[in-house]
């Protein structure tokens, strides 16, 4: 294992927490062949995929080591490495996709992708994990006030608590592996994730009713430890840039054949598809969240709201 | 795939030699895994990252809280209450000590799922009974050590945590600890046929049925504490609590109704508990710490998928397949103890089980009951060591009172193995 | 009677109090540490029902207090004897032999605590920088343990190397536990020696 500089091979671990077949890793894959082959073999880039290294938290850990070299993250967990991430958890900050990928690669974007080394990361490439919505067993969440009285799974730490409680649910830490059951036997009512993970997990099953209220939009990002950037080449670092940029691209298109892919999967089993097509009355009511972070998150707040196309 | 023919063999080899030199397992585990990280050149300190991250997962919580409540239990008065109440089930049987000790240990395994603590307890109980009544010694041990297996099937049971940990997340606890249940009790049953058949062949004495003005005080008393895991699987199925929360409350009952209701230990044994408690803790701990750290090594270095390649490339008989699969896990069973082989053998034989078709909630219970025979084989089975010293027999004279027990024990295995509705049809009912 | 008692005693009887006091301090702490799981999981439960909300710091604290008594329980468990090994070869040894392979499970165990002290107080550091997710609190809560244990686990298995300390029979015993309903004398497990 281990990289070596000059002349000699390259050897690279990507850890990746997604099973094989989905579509980040086969972007992951398709960035570890296209690398090396047109590396002549020199950038040899291993695919651990199912978290067999570590959960994305442990793998960052292990980047600032140096026992792993590269990863795929979600940027909430970056937060806990760089603090102007944070802002990523906002609800609502993005009109949509378009508004989404404009700020990713405006030069806001960009900086926020250079604060990755206050962690010790060098990042490569955003990609794409689509919208999260609320999932629950009996009443969809269609608008704000839908919320009450229900008690939706988040994920620790994360702004959504804050947001579900402003809007009058109730939000509850669970452990992943336990939100299955605890939606089937009901010590929850709901959770939120974005359609190709509702499908993968099989949570369908359990919480029927999805409404595309789209609360969240968080980018993953392609990474890799500084000080095995740092030992790259000039010219092997503008390759891995390059094959990185174009693996974003053809994961975004991966990713949106899988969302499409998952809305069939939907229908197949009578799953219907709550539209929510006025987004506004969620807006307005997470107005107070938003304040409530003016001051930690407001400039990375107010560059997103810019960049609006 | 490409094996670096040196890790490889300090990870197995370094790891097999401290073992055969009395290091303790946990501690060879760490040891082998430094070794082949130095070799390879992987950062140090990724040891002991893994090995507290090996420890960073939810389910595990349930772990100390089965072991504190097995603990209470077995020392509060709750098991002694178990006894009794078989008693009036089968006491007055022929056979009926044997048979009460197979039953006693039914119930108590469906609430600590610990084959030690039930040996230790319902043991220390039943076998100076059964002495006294004219069984041999022998068999008296080898009935309660063979029953006490049924705990690590019957829900709930930490292993069954450590497997669904081991096999990587994909493995609901609640559905394993569903597919448990029918297998561990249809063993309890094939054990009593075999009390019976011998009792019939060997004249083994009536027990005394308990007085009839005494029964609803015991079974009110008995019931107490069976109730226990019809709270922990209840309110698992009805949404009250989570798989993992089912543990604490476990304990939190069994505490109410030990220094609540009983009242015949002072709240100071307390202490006590907590301190065997944190004993049997520490040393499953660091085994799955150390398992952490061995597992990252292990995957690094793609063995894990190696062996599964080479185990499956062996036949394409799935029948053979798992026959072969279960006789490794016996001869491992036989010298290695029950959570470090979970942590080892799981990633390895579960792709290989599942690449021919079976569910890894049946593989979960093929494993416990595997290596649940392998704690009371010779040479080393810490519930037939328990069980000797407990009886106060030789581990020989012990293993020869195990083995008409081999009888059903290897039935159930099969069953197991074979019979995917045996263990499923349970977990599928109930939407696992 | 202060002054009655040879030095070397009064070394002796220092070194026993001290080594008492660690014991108690390690106990006390890893003991603490397994009620306040059990309050906090309970908690969990209570207060989505009766609050109707699960607190976000609930699973994390009890993960972190699982890490701690995990840590501390393997240094406890150098001093209680507890950690499982298999004797059945080496029991097979002669004499001579059968000692100097007895000193190799101490002298291992201390270079895992050095180990622990040195990587592990490395580690802590590089991860001061980061937070948990739920708490906030500095990762190095998390890992703080290393050393921490670290210390404890190359003290007494310095001891122990150096015959200061007793070797308790750590046998071919279960992670199951030995002790896990071993409070009657007659589930010692260590009564198997008298057999072999
Ligand atoms: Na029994
Ligand atoms: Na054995």
């Amino acid at each position: 294992g281990g990289s070596s500089g000059d002349g000699g091979t390259i050897s690279w671990r990507l850890a990746e927490t997604h099973p094989e077949g989905h579509p980040t890793v086969e972007a992951d894959q398709w960035f570890a062949d296209e690398l090396r082959e047109r590396s002549n073999g020199r950038i040899d880039v291993t695919v651990y995929t199912d978290a067999q290294l570590g959960e994305e938290r442990d793998v960052l850990e292990q980047i600032q080591l140096g026992s792993v070299e590269m990863t795929r993250t979600n940027a909430n967990l970056v937060a806990e490495f760089v603090p102007t991430w944070e802002a990523f958890g906002m609800p609502y900050i993005f009109d949509g996709p378009e508004h989404f990928w404009a700020f990713l690669e405006s030069e806001e974007g960009t900086a926020l992708m250079e604060d990755l080394s206050e962690g010790g990361f060098t990042g490569l490439a955003y990609y794409d994990s689509g919208a999260r919505s609320f999932y629950t067993t009996e009443q969809p969440v269609e608008e704000p006030s839908d919320l009450e009285g229900q008690n939706i799974r988040v994920q620790p730490g994360s702004l959504t608590a804050e947001a579900i409680e402003a809007m009058g649910g109730s939000a509850t830490a669970m452990d992943f592996s336990e939100v299955y059951s605890g939606m089937e036997t009901g010590v929850i009512d709901g959770a939120e994730n974005n359609l190709p993970s509702y499908v993968s997990t099989m949570h369908y099953e359990v919480a029927p009713e999805i409404a595309l209220n789209e609360h969240q939009r968080v980018p993953e990002v392609l990474l890799v430890g500084e000080s095995v950037w740092q030992s790259l080449s000039e010219e092997d670092r503008e390759l891995v840039r390059e094959v990185a940029a174009e693996s974003s691209q053809k994961q975004r298109e991966l990713w949106a054949e899988e969302t499409e892919r998952s809305r069939g999967v939907l229908e197949e089993n009578g799953v219907e598809i709550h539209e929510v097509e006025d987004k506004d009355p969620f807006r307005e009511a997470l107005a107070g969240v938003r304040e409530a972070h003016e001051d930690d998150l407001g400039e990375a707040l107010d560059a997103i709201e810019a960049a609006r196309p | 795939m490409n094996i670096d023919p040196v890790g490889a063999a300090l990870l197995f080899g370094g790891f097999a030699v401290l073992l055969l030199l009395r290091v303790p397992i946990a501690l060879s585990l760490a040891m082998s895994s430094m070794g082949a990280a130095l070799w390879l050149d992987i950062p140090m300190p990724v040891i002991g990252q893994k090995m507290v991250q090996g420890l960073n997962s939810f389910p595990l919580l349930a772990i100390p809280f089965f072991i504190l409540a097995g603990e209470i239990m077995a020392t509060g008065g709750i098991a002694r209450r178990l006894i009794d109440f078989a008693s009036v089930l089968v006491g007055w049987l022929r056979g009926g000590l044997a048979m009460l000790n197979v039953v006693a240990s039914t119930f108590f395994g469906g609430i600590s799922g610990s084959a030690v603590a039930d040996t230790s307890s319902i043991g220390a109980v039943m076998i100076p009974m059964m002495r006294r009544q004219g069984y041999r010694p022998a068999y008296a041990v080898g009935v309660t050590i063979s029953s006490a297996a049924q705990g690590v099937l019957i829900p709930p049971s930490h292993n069954m945590i450590i497997f669904a940990l081991a096999a990587g997340g994909g493995v609901s606890i609640g559905g394993v600890f569903m597919a448990g249940l029918v297998p561990g009790i249809a063993l309890g049953l094939l054990l009593l046929v075999t009390c019976y058949l011998l009792a019939r062949r060997h004249n083994h004495p009536r027990g005394e049925p308990i007085p009839m003005r005494d029964v609803p005080r015991v079974v009110l008393q008995g019931l107490l504490g069976v109730l226990t895991p019809v709270i922990v699987i209840g309110g698992i199925l009805s949404g009250v609590f989570t798989a993992t929360e089912s543990a604490a409350i476990a304990c939190v009952w069994a505490f109410l109704i030990t220094f609540g209701v009983y009242r015949e230990v002072p709240l100071r044994a307390l202490v006590g508990m907590l301190q065997r408690t944190m004993r049997t803790l520490a040393t499953v701990l660091f085994l799955i710490a150390a398992a952490g750290a061995y597992g990252y090594l292990l995957t690094v270095m793609q063995l894990p998928a190696a062996l599964t390649q080479w185990l499956t490339g062996l036949t394409e008989n799935p029948i053979l397949l798992l026959l072969l699969c279960n006789l490794l896990l016996i001869m491992l069973g036989a010298v290695l103890d029950m959570a470090p082989l979970i942590l080892i053998t799981t990633p390895i034989l579960l792709p290989v089980v599942t690449s021919v078709g079976m569910d890894p909630m049946q593989f979960g219970v093929m494993l416990m009951l595997n290596l649940a025979i392998g704690l009371i084989t010779p040479p080393v089975g810490s519930v037939l060591f328990v069980g000797s010293a407990v009886g106060k027999v030789r581990i020989e004279e012990a293993s020869r009172g195990v083995l008409p027990f081999y009888v059903p024990l290897v039935i159930a295995l099969l069953l197991v193995t074979y019979v995917p509705e045996f263990s499923l049809t349970l977990p599928r009912l109930l939407g696992f | 009677m202060p002054d009655s008692t040879p030095p070397v005693h009064a070394a002796a009887r220092i070194y026993r109090r001290g080594l008492k006091v660690l014991d108690l301090a390690t106990d006390a702490l890893a003991l603490t540490g397994l009620v306040v799981l059990v309050l906090v999981v309970t908690w969990q439960v209570f207060s989505r029902y009766v609050l109707g909300s699960t607190p976000g710091w609930s699973s994390e604290t009890a993960l972190l207090l699982l890490g701690w008594i995990a840590f501390l329980g393997i240094a406890k468990g150098i001093r209680d004897g507890s950690h499982i090994a298999l004797g059945f070869l080496v029991d097979r040894f002669p004499g001579a032999l059968h000692a100097v392979v007895g000193r190799l499970a101490p002298a291992l165990m201390l270079v895992f605590g050095v180990y622990l002290v040195v990587q592990g107080s490395e580690f802590t550091r590089l991860m001061a920088n980061s937070t948990l997710p739920a708490t906030g609190l500095p990762t190095s809560v998390q890992y703080a343990v290393m050393p921490v244990a670290g210390v404890l686990i190359t003290l007494y298995s310095a001891l122990q190397l150096f015959g200061l300390l007793p070797q308790a029979a750590a046998e071919t015993t279960t992670g199951d536990g030995p002790d896990a309903a071993g409070s009657d004398g007659d589930a010692d497990p260590d009564g198997n020696e008298k057999h072999r």
